[in-house]
């Protein structure tokens, strides 16, 4: 139904509808009978939707509050305060320190091997 | 919504002022009625503007966008109560009701009072269809859009829930 119809049936009863406004209706598949109850419906939701209330003053400042609460800019201070009240799981401060110490272990030989080959080389060449 | 994201205080008091009573309204229609339901409905729908705005689809129109989402929690809170708990019987009016009942204005008000309880016993998705067309005015492309169906089955269910109701308040017809 479209808009055209819903207002002719608003607005004017069955036997005040045009000709072409009578094609239309009929068109819509509504007789004679039924007319005047879909009229009273339109007329009636028109009035029954309308009277649905407001939203209360209170959402709206609940919103505002979240609002500024989300996009408030952090101070310096609660920066720094966050870095040394920052929380870390057991877990990965564990695997952390594990990987350290693997990683130490693994390259610190490695290290002194490297050095060592490096002296043993300069003392040939010398020799030479 | 780019100016909410950056966190435009003025751009969001728009918003609200836009939609927070069309919404307000909308919930209040398909949550039967509910005042205190249709307020936290509309809070968590702008709290979900605010938090995760990034799921707007910039491709769509925002009404569309904000009355599908408003639909969808909507329907996941009919899942979660089951719509037999909400559902409102229509009071029966005895068929042979004395004329002198409906004397001046109690008529009227009593048919409005009939028809907002018939909308609430309508199933989920024609009220839906019926809410969006005559309190929220919009034209049956948006509503299909809005409720993602074709707008020939948009334009079936308004014509079939405008039926529905004119039988259930037949009763009426005299009088009025």
């Amino acid at each position: 139904m479209t808009r055209q119809i819903e207002d002719i049936i608003r607005n004017k009863s069955f036997d005040q509808l045009t000709k072409a406004e009578l094609v239309l209706i009929y068109k819509e598949g509504i007789n004679e009978a039924e007319y005047p109850h879909f009229r009273t419906i339109l007329q009636g939701t028109d009035v029954v939707l309308a009277a649905s209330p407001k939203a209360k003053p209170s959402v709206e400042e609940n919103l505002m509050k979240a609002f500024q609460a989300k996009h408030a800019k952090p101070s310096l201070g609660s920066h720094l305060k966050s870095i040394f009240t920052h929380r870390i799981p057991v877990w990965q401060l564990s695997a952390a320190a594990s990987v350290l110490l693997l990683v130490a272990n693994f390259f610190l030989p490695r290290e002194v091997q490297i050095i060592h080959c490096s002296r043993a080389a300069q003392a040939s060449a010398r020799s030479r | 919504m780019q100016f909410i994201a950056k966190g435009n205080e003025l751009a969001f008091k728009e918003l609200y002022a836009r939609y927070g009573d069309k919404m307000h309204r909308y919930f209040y229609r398909l949550l039967y009625q509910d005042k205190e339901k249709a307020a936290d409905f509309t809070q968590d729908l702008f709290m979900k503007i605010i938090e995760k705005h990034h799921y707007f689809d910039t491709s769509r129109r925002f009404s569309t966008w904000i009355y599908t989402v408003a639909g969808n929690m909507v329907k996941n809170e009919y899942r979660k109560n089951g719509r037999a708990t909400f559902t409102n019987k229509i009071p029966d009016i005895p068929e042979q009701m004395p004329y002198s009942f409906f004397e001046a204005n109690q008529d009227r008000a009593l048919f409005n009072h009939q028809l907002s309880n018939a909308l609430d016993t309508l199933g989920e998705v024609p009220k839906q269809c019926f809410i969006l067309r005559y309190q929220e005015e919009k034209s049956i492309k948006e509503i299909s859009e809005i409720l993602n169906c074709p707008e020939g089955t948009v334009k079936s269910r308004i014509y079939y829930t405008l039926r529905k109701l004119a039988k259930q308040l037949r009763l009426f017809q005299p009088i009025l």
